[in-house]
């Protein structure tokens, strides 16, 4: 008697692996002066969509903003109000909580460039009679010290605060 | 010696302008070139440019 082998096949089970979570951080803009808006795109994938991510400075840990949900990748604009040198990258949660930090981008803020320009609404006067000066001042950051001088003599005439 | 009677008034123009009327007047005869040296809060200081004035009796 011989013995015939069985084959049984049994259920299938499909196992679907799924890219690991990941995610990327560009700028549009490595350098920029106090209050310039710079652009963050935050570009994710594997894992569950959708993502949120935080942007993260380094240096101080302090989140700067949460994004909202997004699908594969968002843009947000942060402005910086302090001079100096940041590195940022985003920490990007997937729709099952699991977390995976970007790369790192360094960002170097500047001061404004501060510009003055000095008028008078005329030349020629008699002593005692009045004329205006008008200062415009663009960029740095207020308060301003406005002192008016005598460029021959280097004699401070007024010194005004604004 | 002070030759010059100076009076600033100050306005704000957004977002990131200032400007100053200054009123003046002054006591003695002779050209005068002025010019306003601005510094802002974190030092940054920048001379404006040179205006030439006379004075005369």
């Amino acid at each position: 008697m011989s013995v015939q082998p069985v084959i049984v096949r049994s259920n299938t089970v499909t196992i679907t692996v799924k890219e690991a979570l990941s995610a990327k951080l560009s700028v549009n803009k490595t350098s920029a002066i106090v209050g310039e808006l710079i652009s963050f795109t935050i570009e994710a994938s594997g894992g569950e969509p959708n993502y949120i991510a935080q942007i993260v400075d380094a240096g101080s840990g302090k989140v700067l903003q949460t994004t909202s949900a997004f699908s594969s990748s968002t843009t947000i604009s942060l402005k910086f109000l302090t001079s100096g040198t940041y590195n940022i990258y985003a920490q990007v949660a997937d729709s099952r909580q699991r977390t995976v930090k970007s790369n790192t981008v360094t960002i170097t803020i500047g001061l404004p460039k501060i510009t003055a320009n000095l008028s008078v609404d005329r030349a020629y006067v008699t002593v005692n009679e009045p004329l205006r000066f008008t200062v415009t001042i663009t960029g740095g950051i207020g308060p301003y010290t406005i002192r008016i001088k005598d460029a021959n003599t280097g004699q401070v005439l007024a010194t005004q605060t604004a | 010696m002070v030759y010059a009677s100076v009076t600033i008034t100050v306005s704000s123009t957004p977002p990131s302008q200032e400007q100053s009327s200054i009123i003046t007047t002054f006591s003695k005869t002779g050209t005068y070139r002025i010019y306003a040296e601005v510094e802002d809060s974190t030092g940054n200081k920048i001379s404006s440019n040179i205006t030439t004035i006379y004075i005369s009796s």
